[in-house]
């Protein structure tokens, strides 16, 4: 039997695309964001500067279930509240649906609203 | 001020002070041949230092875009407050102050200046509570007191109906008067 | 307010509102002093990719430090104080025969101008070479001075010296800059 691993990468692509699902909402890159090539982003870490590991999610493991941070930036137009409880429920739905994998819980931070 | 003693030419004068009396006609600079040689390059690098000053050279387009994205991103633990929910869900501070803000902007006369939010020492997880402080500037002779009223009245409604959190308390600061 | 209104406000009203936390006042000022703090980072340090990397640094610091400034109207000369030092960090840290890296990340600006274009560009780009003859604490101290006209306290404080050193620096520089520059005349 071949046994299928989902990469981390792919959980986190994953729940950028679930929490883009909902209105308004946009996964919020991280420092990573500040370097502009491969090539630099080589030099960054010779030079002991580690970019943070995130394009705005982060992915750990408990077991084989995922546990999800997700950071966004949201639009303003719905209730703040609503909107990360709406992003959960995406992200819950989607993973699973998409690569198998189970979410054990999605913690949502809303860095910023841009209007 | 004599400067320095290491580019002292032979007539005894210091290249500063050629500089110092390069737009002065004086009779030194006209008949020495030294100070007239540096007097005409210190004006060729005048003028390359013009141009300098006036080079287009500009940043790369996406410069704004990426550092405003690590800016972002720059959440601390001690800047977010909770979402009503499973607990899981959190806001930044910044942006509740942002949502006030706006609010607060939507009354005549009323600009916000600075908006200070922290959580509220009864706040807990499931019922989050926040205390605000909001400095505004007031165009004199466009506000009235009913006008700090609809400040409040506002932000409050702002923090349940667009954030989802209890607004315990709120200090209004005026902190400048603008000309009506 | 629209973002319209918000670009049009002063320097101290938009560092009070980041040091606030307001994002988009932040971005304002980083739109408003990038050119000048990228101008002066490539000055300094001769290439593209480390002046770029510098003003990236130091916008990003600038936001975490906002909360330890007392004076909002301090913002603009901390800003130029800081990338100075941050250019000079990267000019020690270079290899020796750093030449090489200049090469490879090295981008000619495009010239804009167009009357005089050959002859002014040519003595331009001899001003340029000269900077690279010159210390980079010379270098610094000539740049925001005569390009940038920060005042000799601000230089002292930005290089880490004394007025006097900076005016012995100047002076240095300055006719270093006027001999390499001489053939032009």
């Amino acid at each position: 039997m071949i046994e299928t691993v989902v990469s981390a990468p792919a959980v986190a692509a994953v729940a950028v695309h679930a929490a883009e699902q909902v209105a308004g909402v946009r996964v919020q890159p991280g420092v990573a964001g500040l370097v502009s090539s491969v090539v630099r982003a080589a030099r960054q870490q010779i030079k002991g500067l580690q970019p943070a590991p995130v394009e705005g999610v982060r992915v750990r493991w408990s077991g084989t279930a995922a546990v999800l941070e997700v950071d966004v930036v949201i639009s303003g137009q719905d209730q703040a509240a609503a909107v990360a409880r709406a992003v959960q429920r995406s992200v819950r739905a989607l993973v699973p649906e998409l690569t198998g994998v189970v979410v054990e819980s999605v913690f949502v931070t809303i860095v910023d609203v841009a209007w | 001020m004599a400067v320095t003693s290491d580019y002292v030419l032979p007539c005894g004068r210091d290249v500063e002070e050629v500089w110092e009396a390069i737009d002065l006609a004086d009779e030194h600079t006209r008949s020495c041949p030294h100070c007239g040689a540096v007097r005409e390059s210190l004006l060729v690098l005048r003028e390359a230092t013009a141009e300098m000053v006036t080079e287009e050279v500009e940043p790369p387009f996406d410069l704004v875009s990426r550092v405003m994205s690590a800016v972002r991103a720059d959440v601390r633990r001690s800047d977010v407050v909770p979402l009503p929910g499973d607990g899981l869900a959190r806001i930044s501070t910044r942006a509740v102050a942002a949502v006030l803000r706006y609010a607060a902007d939507g009354v005549d006369g009323v600009r916000a200046r600075g908006c200070r939010v922290v959580e509220a020492p009864e706040s807990t997880g499931t019922d989050p509570v926040i205390e605000v402080e909001l400095s505004i500037a007031i165009t004199a002779g466009q506000v009235t007191h009913q006008a700090y009223d609809e400040v409040r009245r506002r932000v409050l409604a702002a923090a349940s109906a667009r954030i989802g959190v209890r607004l315990a308390r709120l200090d209004l600061v005026v902190s400048d008067v603008l000309e009506g | 307010m629209s973002v319209a209104e918000a670009a049009a406000l002063d320097d101290a009203t938009l560092v009070a509102r980041s040091r606030d936390g307001d994002v988009r006042a932040y971005e304002q000022l980083v739109r408003r002093y990038q050119g000048p703090m990228y101008r002066l980072a490539l000055r300094i340090v001769g290439s593209t990719g480390d002046a770029e990397d510098a003003v990236q640094d130091v916008f990003l610091t600038a936001w975490r430090r906002l909360g330890q400034l007392n004076d909002d109207a301090a913002f603009i000369g901390w800003l130029y104080r800081t990338t100075t030092n941050q250019c000079l960090n990267v000019l020690r840290k270079r290899k020796p025969h750093a030449d090489t890296e200049l090469d490879e990340h090295e981008s000619p600006a495009p010239r804009t101008r167009p009357d005089r274009a050959v002859e002014v560009s040519a003595q331009l780009d001899a001003l340029q070479a000269a900077l690279r003859g010159l210390t980079p604490e010379q270098r610094a101290c000539w740049v925001l001075r005569e390009v940038h006209g920060r005042s000799y306290d601000e230089i002292a404080e930005a290089i880490g010296t004394t007025q006097q050193s900076v005016r012995g620096r100047l002076a240095r520089a300055r006719a270093q800059l006027a001999e390499v520059m001489a053939p032009w005349r």
